[in-house]
């Protein structure tokens, strides 16, 4: 091997440089650099003085680029919303009506640029996480916490309950096999999911089954009040989060054990 | 779902009609947006998205995609401003730098696992987003927007658009 390190930095440092264009605008600079989203286009970030430092910005480029195919309304909420933060946070990223920057030391811009590019890689990515992806995780998710407690014997998904009308059209999502009465656990993640729960609910009821109910929520707040409150009128028992494990764990092991 | 050219070229130039005309314009993340639904003559939709970016004159875009029965949506063709560079990796061209340009679906890229769209040529049909929205109702063959969007604010004088290295 013919290279050094001296020699190996230098030829990463010229390439790197090459595919760098820098144009000077009224108020700031546009570096476009070799950062590339998945449709091969490449980030420009936008430099500015601030007191002792660089304000590097994207300009609202990223969010506007993932609105092409996205209704940000609805794509930036609950799960995504947290994860877009965590990116923002991760990056030391701020975001304001669109726009996503950084400000940094005098000694620092490559920093910042480079701290922009990583973040407006990932929010990029959001835009994979359409929401029949984010309920499969959530499923996903919901179902590996069951075949910890439980095991695989202990439940079955997709449960159609015997002896009630039109039972293919009101399944359960998990039926926890229990020694007594038996347990259904439901999983929801959006509105949709809590209103159709509650009927499933009360369609079992209405058929006089005796069954002990529990939703685990995704995430209790994103869900709307009139609609949390109407399935906890429905539901024996629930889990604010899919996060909350040790409590999911607590109330199924109660259950098992009467 | 992957498409072959044949049946992107069909998808492109089958002629359209918008159904919503008077869609609201909403401003919203920093970029003034209208989303235009359009059905062809079998019945099959696509959406027209018009963008434009309130901080950058030239970063403006305006797309055509096609919505599948299941509710799956591919690109067809976007008509970008100037803002940005773009990169074709297949051709393994250099990248342009800050032209105006626009991206075509092609079966190469969907068969390499890339986004359907990502292939893109530079142009100098428009230079902004009024011309870039004429050239892509011309193009796809989209009828029904008699009243082209709002046009946008030109480049300022002041804003010279010089690469310095």
């Amino acid at each position: 091997m013919n290279a050094t390190i001296e020699s190996l930095r230098d030829n990463l440092c010229a390439a790197f440089c090459r595919d760098v264009a820098v144009v000077q605008r009224a108020s700031d600079f546009a570096v476009s650099l070799p950062i590339v989203g998945r449709d091969g286009d490449h980030l420009t970030a936008y430099i500015s003085d601030q007191t002792a430092g660089w304000r590097v910005s994207d300009m609202g480029a990223t969010l506007m680029r993932l609105s092409y195919e996205n209704d940000l309304s609805k794509l930036l909420t609950g799960a995504r919303k947290k994860l877009f933060l965590a990116v923002l946070q991760e990056a030391g990223l701020t975001e304001v009506d669109g726009e996503i920057f950084i400000e940094v030391p005098a000694d620092a811009l490559s920093k910042g640029l480079f701290a922009l590019g990583q973040g407006a890689t990932r929010v990029e990515d959001l835009g994979l996480w359409t929401r029949t992806r984010v309920e499969n995780t959530f499923n996903d998710d919901l179902r590996s916490v069951l075949l910890d407690i439980v095991g695989v014997d202990g439940f079955i998904e997709g449960y159609e309950v015997p002896g009630i009308s039109s039972s293919e059209n009101y399944p359960v999502d998990f039926y926890v096999k229990t020694p007594d009465i038996p347990l259904y656990v439901f999983g929801v993640q959006h509105r949709d999911k809590a209103r159709l729960t509650t009927i499933i609910l009360q369609h079992l009821s209405a058929n006089n089954q005796k069954f002990n109910s529990m939703v685990v929520y995704s995430d209790v707040d994103d869900i709307p009040k009139i609609d949390a409150k109407r399935l906890m009128n429905a539901a024996n028992d629930a889990v604010a989060s899919i996060n909350d494990s040790a409590v999911i764990r607590s109330k199924i092991a109660h259950r098992l054990t009467i | 779902m992957k498409l072959t050219d044949v049946e992107i070229e069909q998808l492109l130039t089958v002629p359209k009609t918008v159904i919503n005309p008077r869609a609201r314009k909403k401003l919203q993340n920093g970029s003034e947006q209208t989303n235009y639904d359009l059905i062809c003559e079998n019945g099959m939709s696509f959406r027209l998205y018009v963008r434009q970016n309130t901080r950058i004159p030239n970063g403006f875009s305006c797309g055509l995609y096609y919505i599948t029965l299941a509710g799956e949506s591919i690109t067809l063709a976007r008509y970008n401003g100037s803002d940005h560079a773009h990169s074709n990796p297949l051709e393994g061209t250099a990248p342009f730098f800050m032209a105006c340009h626009i991206h075509r679906a092609t079966q190469r890229y969907m068969e390499a696992g890339r986004k359907a769209d990502h292939y893109a040529e530079t142009t100098t049909r428009y230079s902004d987003l009024t011309g870039a929205l004429k050239e892509i109702l011309s193009d796809c063959k989209i009828d029904g927007l008699t009243q082209v969007d709002s046009p946008t604010p030109p480049i300022p004088i002041d804003e010279p658009q010089n690469k310095l290295f």
